[in-house]
């Protein structure tokens, strides 16, 4: 019985399967963004940029250069010699002119700055008319013996930058020619060489290649692959349901789950199909001398691969990374399947194709981002760091590309992110769940006014973020603590009370409600408060990496609160300061009316960026930008996962105490064995708050106030 | 009344919570008897809730409340097995642009299981009866409005289910395919197959229907032939059936909400 309806299953996904590849075949759109340019995109680049380079080369080597010179201070062979050569850089007019002004000034003494205006005024008087260049020769200062020339061009102008090309050229062999004859006179050697010099890479050809690769290919595999698998993921979801198809095929004896997968396996061929056709793309024009790659040609050996593993093959011929390197690649295989699952969790759920494009650029750079961490140089790969979504998967492809793969890393990678993986093919099924498609019409006039409870929270978000800048830094800078507590106690919470005021006004729910005062499940409270250490870990990663890309100025540490006034102050009273009361009092207007006001229309996603980029505003520093931006998202999303303001408050204060304890060097995070465990901690707290707690239901309109939705 | 229901609701409520808009009822309290090889006109203003009863039928939304039956089997328990007894058209063609008919047809099959030679030769037949052949190899995105229409009813009878729900079958067809839609509704009855359809047109009702039911704000007001719900409201003209039982269900709140009203 089993047996059957697992046949079954698999007879429907193949047929859905069949239908989405056939009908992404038969869209013209498709076919451009996931055949067509990956597969022209490199020769087209390549022949092209060739080409332009080529013609402008062409174009400049057929301009006649006009070239002045005053030689006569140079010995009659050596200016004899030049002229020749330089005749020989055709098309060029060579004329001598007499530049006895310039010769006079090289005679005097002069200061340096004001000798170089002067000579350029000399030299634009010589120049103006027909000439492009000057060349003039003077005995050279330093060596005696020696001539000095000096050539004076345009940069602006091309004729005169492709003239001092050819006459470098000149003066090069000239030089080359003068050195050699003189030393065979006199020494029959070079004397200005003490040593031989030998550079010995004991990387092979093949490690070069892997690691040019390894730092390229995992960013090329996010672009490409979200390239052609986006447009398949709107087309299979959002598509569907702007064709009006989706709720005959809801109405079908077919589980959601598998009508679900079969599009998440469409999907996955296209991305695939893209970047198979990409790196053979890319393979094809190293091959063939069009792409000029640091290590391709080195080895040939396993190029020309095609398909799925032919992509990486292709690649890793082309590269020269040799064929089990190549083959290696495809550890990175559960990345894309994880990459494809999110995207169609994410595009899956727009309601149009119009909405789901406008999710392609958060998803991309939320792809990209983690997985930039492969440019890092001196990022070594752990079990613990390759477990992290797509940027362990990217560590783990370089440093197999590399010829470096440590085994546990790999296994931790490919096992986590085949978890991650199954975590998100799971959740594909609610993308057909007809509850949530199907129940989410509501007339204009709801509309319009949820809209504008949206538009007026931003109001006030905004008006939080400029009150912050002008009124809470003139307190703080008048007075450090007190305008801090004023700020915190006094200006936040006059901002949630006002904004909560006109939420529920405008949305018609209730004060606490818009406030966010609700009583948490207890794990989610545990899971909020374990998630804290976890944070705090990954902050003492991520900030050196930030002061290396932004380092801060000098003084700025002096002048924070820590290094500054209150560096004095009792580790209690810091804690008071800097991490009770902002986890009470920012929760409370950021996490409390501003989300539940941008949630009335919003959706999950867009909020959440909100969130990150107001919560971020209003800490105004550039050097903390990232870090509140992230933390804003996160509080907010840990907001509405729990419906509670509680958990995020509470999340927000543990993790600045960690913090300023830290900073107060009460925690030894480097040498404690124990803060190695902390990540885990972290990953304990998910775990809790991934556990379901019962909902009581929001209250209703009442039972006389039934309302009724158009359309049904 | 001695044949047996096809469709039989109980008590069906549904409830959307919204975490914006708080809970909205669509559907309350509300009884269908539907039998065999009777057709059912689900009659109500937009918004009355006649969409979410066919799709909680239909297995697509799950009832917050009562219990739904086709053709004996639960709505809730069994989803899958009720799909299988219903043919379903939804308001729009609901047709896939980049497949020809004739592939339209065979998916469908597929997803119900059919075996390779039957879908064959049900596809076959289909093609003839419902006259696809001449463009069976055309995309659904070249079709006219009737030739879609045509292929979306072969679509929903591709399995020759028992019951069809057709949810406002002829809003946005033109004067010929709404006849030929009629025609379809008619032709239904003499197969045996109990058809269940939502409509706010009356004169389709007043046509086709061997009973009606009238639906305002999730609620049944009434159910009947026209002659019974003539005679009940005392009216001619089925508008003013309906204009009636409106009025009368309005009353009937007003007093039930009043101080000192009636308590449930």
């Amino acid at each position: 019985m089993r047996g059957q309806r697992r046949a079954g299953t698999r007879a429907i996904v193949g047929a859905v399967l069949g239908v989405e590849l056939r009908q992404l075949a038969r869209d013209r759109r498709a076919l451009v963004l996931s055949v067509f340019l990956p597969a022209l995109l490199f020769p087209l680049l390549m022949l092209g940029q060739g080409k332009l380079e080529e013609i402008s080369r062409d174009t400049l080597a057929a301009r006649e250069v006009n070239l002045a010179v005053d030689l006569s201070l140079a010995p009659p062979d050596v200016a004899e010699r030049f002229r020749s050569l330089a005749l020989q850089r055709t098309p060029i007019e060579l004329h001598d002119k007499d530049a006895g002004e310039l010769r006079a000034l090289y005679a005097e003494v002069l200061d340096p700055a004001d000798q170089e205006l002067e000579e350029r005024r000399l030299v634009r008087g010589l120049l103006g008319g027909t000439d492009h260049l000057l060349v003039a020769a003077r005995p050279d200062l330093v060596s005696a013996g020696r001539t000095r020339f000096d050539v004076y061009y345009d940069v602006k102008d091309e004729v005169s930058r492709e003239g001092r090309g050819r006459v470098r050229d000149a003066l090069e062999e000239l030089d080359a020619e003068l050195a050699e004859k003189a030393l065979d006179d006199l020494l029959g050697g070079d004397p200005g060489r003490g040593l031989d010099l030998g550079l010995v890479d004991l990387a092979t050809a093949q490690d070069s290649s892997g690691d040019m690769l390894g730092r390229l290919l995992p960013i090329l595999a996010v672009l490409v692959l979200l390239t052609g698998g986006s447009y398949a993921a709107l087309a299979v979801f959002a598509g569907e349901r702007e064709a009006g198809t989706l709720e005959t095929l809801l109405v079908q004896p077919a589980p959601a789950s598998a009508i679900a997968f079969a599009k998440f396996l469409a999907v996955l061929c296209a991305g695939m199909v893209t970047l198979g056709v990409n790196f053979a793309s890319l393979a094809a024009c190293v091959q063939f001398g069009l792409a000029d790659l640091p290590g391709a040609g080195a080895g040939t050996e396993g190029a020309g691969g095609a398909g799925g593993a032919g992509g990486a093959g292709g690649a890793g011929g082309a590269g020269g990374v040799g064929i089990v390197r190549a083959l290696g690649a495809l550890v990175y295989l559960p990345a894309c399947i994880l990459l494809c699952a999110l995207l169609c969790l994410v595009c899956g759920r727009a309601r149009t194709f119009r909405e789901g494009q406008m999710t392609i650029f958060p998803v991309t750079l939320g792809a990209l981002v983690p997985t930039l961490v492969v440019l890092q140089p001196d990022i070594e790969t752990s079990p613990l760091l390759a477990s992290v979504p797509l940027a362990g998967a990217a560590l783990v492809l370089r440093d197999v590309l590399r010829g470096e793969p440590g085994t546990w890393n790999v296994l931790a990678m490919v096992v986590s992110h085949s978890v991650w993986s199954w975590l998100a093919i799971a959740r594909l099924a609610s993308i057909l769940d007809g509850e949530r498609l199907l129940s989410g019409s509501d007339t204009e006039a709801e509309k319009s006014q949820r809209h504008m409870v949206s538009r007026r929270t931003l109001a006030w978000g905004f008006g939080l973020v400029l009150a912050s800048y002008v009124v809470g830094s003139r307190l703080q800078s008048w007075n450090l603590a007190l305008g801090t507590v004023l700020t915190l106690w006094v200006l936040l919470p006059a901002f949630a009370f006002a904004t909560g005021r006109s939420v529920a006004r405008l949305s018609g729910a209730s004060w606490r409600d818009c406030l966010g005062w609700r009583a948490p499940a207890p794990q989610h409270l545990a899971g909020a408060l374990l998630l804290a250490p976890g944070l705090a870990w990954l902050a003492q990663v991520y900030l050196p990496w930030q002061e290396r890309l932004l380092p801060l100025p000098q003084g700025a540490l002096e002048g924070s609160a820590l290094g500054g006034a209150l560096g004095d102050w009792p580790t209690w009273q810091l804690v008071l300061l800097l991490a009770i009361s902002p986890g009470i009092c920012e929760e409370l207007v950021f996490r409390g009316p501003l989300l539940r006001g941008l949630r009335a229309d919003l959706s999950v996603p867009r909020v959440l960026a909100w969130q990150a980029l107001l919560f971020a505003a209003a800490h105004a520093s550039i050097y903390r930008l990232v870090p509140t931006a992230v933390l804003g998202a996160l509080f907010a999303a840990l907001a509405l996962r729990t419906r509670s303001v509680l958990p995020s408050a509470l999340l927000h204060a543990a993790y600045n105490t960690l913090l300023v304890l830290a900073a107060a060097e009460r925690l030894p995070w480097g040498e404690a064995a124990w803060a190695a465990w902390l990540p885990w901690l972290g990953v304990l707290g998910l775990l809790a708050l991934a556990l379901p707690a019962h909902r009581a239901p929001l209250p209703g309109p009442g039972p006389d106030a039934t309302r009724s939705l158009p359309g049904t | 009344m001695d044949r047996p229901a096809a469709i039989e609701a109980r008590g069906l409520e549904k409830v959307f919570h919204d975490p914006q808009r708080g809970d909205v009822r669509a559907v309350s309290g509300l009884d269908l008897l539907a039998l065999e090889g009777e057709i059912y006109g689900l009659l109500g203003p937009n918004g009355a809730g006649k969409t979410t009863t066919l799709r909680i039928l239909s297995t697509i939304l799950a009832p917050t409340g009562g219990t739904a039956r086709i053709a004996g089997v639960d709505v809730t328990r069994d989803p899958l097995e009720v799909r299988r007894r219903i043919g379903f058209l939804s308001s729009s063609t609901g047709l896939y642009p980049r497949l020809t008919a004739r592939e339209t047809l065979e998916y469908f099959g597929k997803l119900h299981g059919m075996p390779p030679e039957e879908l064959r030769a049900r596809v076959e037949e289909l093609l003839d009866t419902f006259d696809i052949r001449p463009f069976e190899h055309g995309r659904c995105d070249g079709l006219s409005t009737g030739q879609k229409q045509r292929v979306s009813i072969a679509r929903a009878v591709l399995h020759d289910p028992p019951v069809l729900i057709l949810d406002e079958p002829t809003t946005g067809l033109d004067i010929l395919a709404s006849s030929a839609m009629i025609d379809f509704i008619h032709s239904r009855r003499e197969a045996g197959t109990c058809v269940l359809f939502s409509t706010h047109i009356l004169s389709e009702a007043e046509r086709l229907c061997d009973r009606i039911g009238v639906i305002h704000a999730g609620r049944m007001l009434d159910v009947g032939t026209l002659d019974e719900l003539r005679e009940r409201t005392g009216r001619r003209w089925l508008e003013d059936v309906f204009k009636a039982l409106v009025d009368s269900s309005r009353e009937t709140s007003a007093i039930a909400s009043a101080p000192g009203g009636a308590r449930a």
